[in-house]
């Protein structure tokens, strides 16, 4: 998992929480990298299955709420980090759709060795945008909170639903979304 | 946790993160650098790669031009020897032709009538192959000539009439009448194309027609398009054999070269000659229905206003076409209607008398076009029946013979024919014919003799010329002077340009006959000299003899003053034509007073005809 997850989550805890916080949940995990993140790095991914954990146990609140919410504040960061990727994109799907052939593409040229979930987005109906989600790790929760973050983001009244389909190993997620009809006048 | 511990921890976080990052940067750059100077490597390689590629592309460039530049000369150097393979032939034709005037008997006449096909032969195709070669060397020059369509077309089917004749083909030449026929280009070489197509036509084919037609395409006010096809009815050409028909040294089928002779060159030579017009040339075909060839080329229009039709056709004459080739009676319906005649046709010599004699009650035919090959009933049974029959009797009638077939005046005479005209029958013949037959109407002669002044030929010549003549090669020499004094002419001969101009300041001459290349002084500085001499106050005319049978020499005659150009090996008939054309009818010739002879000291070196000692005179 790359460094920015990380150190994006940390800023999140201290800022939502406080720093007190933050030290305290890398204490109580066991971590290889100790808690020393660095944005251009990577890192296991069971390191952040862990802080989350150990937030929820700290804070009280569920697992699946702090890591979507984490989803959408990471989303909010994206756009600021990297403003390229949003140029002349109008709209959350076009974003969504881009994501697979536009912006993992990118980053595999940047990090050769990440590895990245697809999304497989399928355009049915008007106003209608499916994706099914694939990864080897359980990070569905995140990636519903990034959707969801994307949708903030180009302020489109936009219904999001999951359905999470059966997988041997990791999670394959159908979202699906519907944008809503503007207000009659 | 304090604040002040959490703060510590946090930052003891933090320098590590740094140090990370620090050491992850040192080995992106080194990454980096590594990329980088692989990369450069990569450059370096590919420019030595394309330096090598356009090395390699300049010496296969400069291996294609040399190997261009040989083939150039190799033809340069075929077309250079233009002038040394013609010189024996020459010898070797020019001897033979007086060979067989002599007394032979029957063996000695058939080597030498052998040895007169072979060198024939011989030199057509050598002819091919100097042609292909002068066009290959880019050495062929077009001229620009005024030419009668006509005249260039019906001559270049009298080159093969003979061999069509000889196997029983009929050959018809139709030009379509709409189409104009004083032009502008280059009628040597538009004749060629037209006699190689129907050589092969004739060639291959063993029974039947060959006919050549000329149509007009598009015509403006300056240009004509005309479209030229030769159909046979031989053997045709499979599809595939097509294509490669007119690629250079093929033929439909590699055992034709065996059954049906010839260079191959024909038809590659006919393609390069019609794409130099600017033209194009194909074939259709399939086989045992025959092929048609067809090319197409414009020529601009003579600007001078001419009229492309005789004046003074017998309008309205009533006309009956016999013969068994439906072709042959087409062609001569289509022109005699363009002619406003009122023409019929009869393809049989029953039909041509019950179509007589039913015509007789109204308006009665005026002339019958009678071919002399009918299958059912031979041309006297008929000329007699009508004869025979009074109701009729009264018609002209006009024989249409072979190609090579003479009636004579007695038995024309006998028949009481209005005319013979000789097939392929040419257009301005066809109508003089007709003209006479009405002019002339009681009177029975034969108009092909009339009109004809070369068919008359050596019977006619009366008039004596003194003729110079300036030619180096001893052979050819004798050859000339042998043909003059056939003619019944005087010739004296000198060697070079020097001679000739001496010698024609001490005698009088009707003409000089000038080769172009001989030593001392060639032909082109004698012809200046001499121009200069008479300084405007006579001219002789002076007719170039030339072995280089390159087109622009004509200009170069032409510029140095000499009147006309004559290829060798000399043919009798273009003599007898240039002489007929620059000798002015002369006062009396025989009775002029003799010139002095020339200069034996500078004669001698040459040969005089007197010397001669082959055959009778």
């Amino acid at each position: 998992m790359k460094g920015i997850v990380f150190t994006e989550f940390l800023d999140m805890v201290e800022e939502k929480f406080s720093i007190e916080v933050a030290e305290e949940i890398i204490e109580a995990s066991e971590l290889a990298s100790g808690g020393a993140y660095t944005a251009v790095g990577t890192y296991d991914h069971s390191e952040m299955l862990q802080l989350v954990g150990q937030l929820s146990r700290i804070s009280g609140a569920d697992a699946r709420t702090l890591v979507m919410t984490f989803g959408r504040h990471l989303f909010g960061r994206f756009s600021k980090v990297y403003p390229k990727f949003f140029e002349g994109v109008p709209s959350a799907y076009a974003f969504l759709g881009s994501i697979e052939n536009h912006i993992h593409v990118e980053v595999r040229k940047l990090y050769p060795e990440a590895e990245l979930p697809t999304f497989e987005c399928r355009n049915g109906e008007p106003r209608r945008m499916e994706m099914v989600y694939r990864s080897k790790r359980p990070f569905g929760d995140l990636a519903e909170g990034l959707i969801l973050g994307c949708i903030d983001h180009f302020g489109e009244d936009i219904e999001l639903s999951r359905e999470d389909l059966p997988a041997e190993q990791g999670s394959v997620i159908r979202f699906t979304m519907r944008k809503r009809m503007p207000p009659q006048p | 946790m304090t604040t002040e511990e959490a703060l510590r921890k946090r930052h003891a976080r933090e320098k590590s993160a740094r140090q990370q990052a620090e050491q992850l940067l040192e080995q992106k750059s080194l990454e980096l650098y590594t990329a980088n100077t692989r990369l450069k490597d990569e450059i370096t390689e590919h420019q030595r790669a394309r330096e090598v590629l356009s090395r390699q592309a300049e010496e296969l460039r400069q291996a294609r031009e040399e190997a261009l530049e040989s083939t150039r000369l190799k033809s340069e150097f075929l077309a250079n020897m233009s002038h040394e393979i013609r010189t024996p032939m020459n010898g070797v034709i020019g001897m033979t032709n007086l060979l067989l005037e002599t007394r032979l008997n029957a063996e000695q006449r058939d080597f030498a009538l052998t040895v007169q096909t072979s060198a024939q032969t011989l030199l057509t195709i050598i002819n091919d192959i100097l042609d292909f070669s002068k066009i290959e060397a880019g050495k062929l020059v077009f001229e620009e000539l005024d030419f009668d369509l006509i005249e260039t077309v019906e001559s270049a089917t009298d080159l093969v009439a003979d061999k069509a004749q000889s196997k029983s083909v009929e050959l018809v030449c139709q030009i379509a009448p709409q189409v104009p026929t004083r032009l502008l280009g280059d009628p040597g070489r538009l004749g060629q194309v037209i006699v190689n197509l129907l050589n092969n036509a004739v060639k291959f084919t063993e029974a039947g027609e060959v006919v050549l037609r000329v149509e007009q395409r598009e015509t403006t006010d300056k240009e004509v398009s005309l479209y030229f096809s030769v159909r046979d009815t031989g053997i045709g050409i499979p599809l595939q054999a097509q294509k490669r028909l007119f690629t250079v040294f093929s033929q439909a089928d590699g055992s034709t070269t065996r059954k049906y002779g010839g260079t191959g060159l024909g038809l590659t030579i006919a393609k390069q000659l019609v794409e130099m017009m600017a033209g194009q040339i194909g074939v259709s075909s399939a086989p045992g229905e025959g092929s048609t060839f067809w090319f197409d080329v414009r020529f601009a229009r003579q600007s001078a206003p001419g009229n492309n039709v005789s004046p003074h056709s017998p309008e309205g004459l009533r006309l009956l076409i016999v013969d068994d080739n439906a072709t042959v009676r087409q062609m001569l319906l289509e022109r005699t209607v363009s002619w406003n005649m009122r023409p019929d046709e009869a393809a049989s010599c029953a039909e041509a008398l019950e179509k007589m004699r039913r015509a007789s009650a109204g308006k009665p035919y005026q002339v019958v076009l009678l071919d002399l090959v009918m299958p059912e009933m031979n041309d006297l049974e008929l000329v007699q029946a009508i004869r025979g029959d009074r109701t009729i009797a009264d018609a002209r009638l006009i024989l249409m013979t072979p190609y090579g077939m003479t009636l004579d005046e007695a038995s024309i005479r006998a028949d009481g024919l209005a005319g013979t005209l000789t097939k392929p029958i040419k257009q301005s013949r066809l109508l003089q014919c007709l003209r006479t037959a009405m002019g002339a109407s009681a009177q029975i002669a034969s108009p092909e003799e009339a009109l004809d002044p070369a068919a008359a030929r050596p019977a006619r010549q009366v008039k004596k010329y003194r003729i110079l003549l300036a030619e180096d090669n001893i052979v050819n020499q004798k050859v000339a002077a042998k043909i003059l004094s056939k003619m019944g002419h005087q010739a004296d001969v000198v060697a070079n340009g020097q001679e000739a101009v001496q010698v024609l300041g001490r005698g009088t001459y009707d003409a000089i006959l000038m080769d172009c290349q001989m030593p001392e002084m060639d032909g082109f500085e004698a012809a200046t000299a001499i121009r200069r001499q008479e300084g405007g106050r006579c001219r002789i005319p002076i007719i170039a003899l030339t072995a280089n049978a390159m087109k622009s020499d004509r200009e170069r005659c032409l510029a140095a003053g000499m009147d006309d150009y004559l290829t060798k090996p000399i043919s009798i008939d273009a003599l007898e034509k240039a002489l007929l054309r620059w000798v002015s009818a002369p006062e009396e010739q025989t009775a002029a007073p003799q010139p002095t002879a020339p200069d034996p000291a500078i004669a001698g070196s040459g040969f005089s005809g007197s010397d001669l000692t082959i055959g009778p005179d």
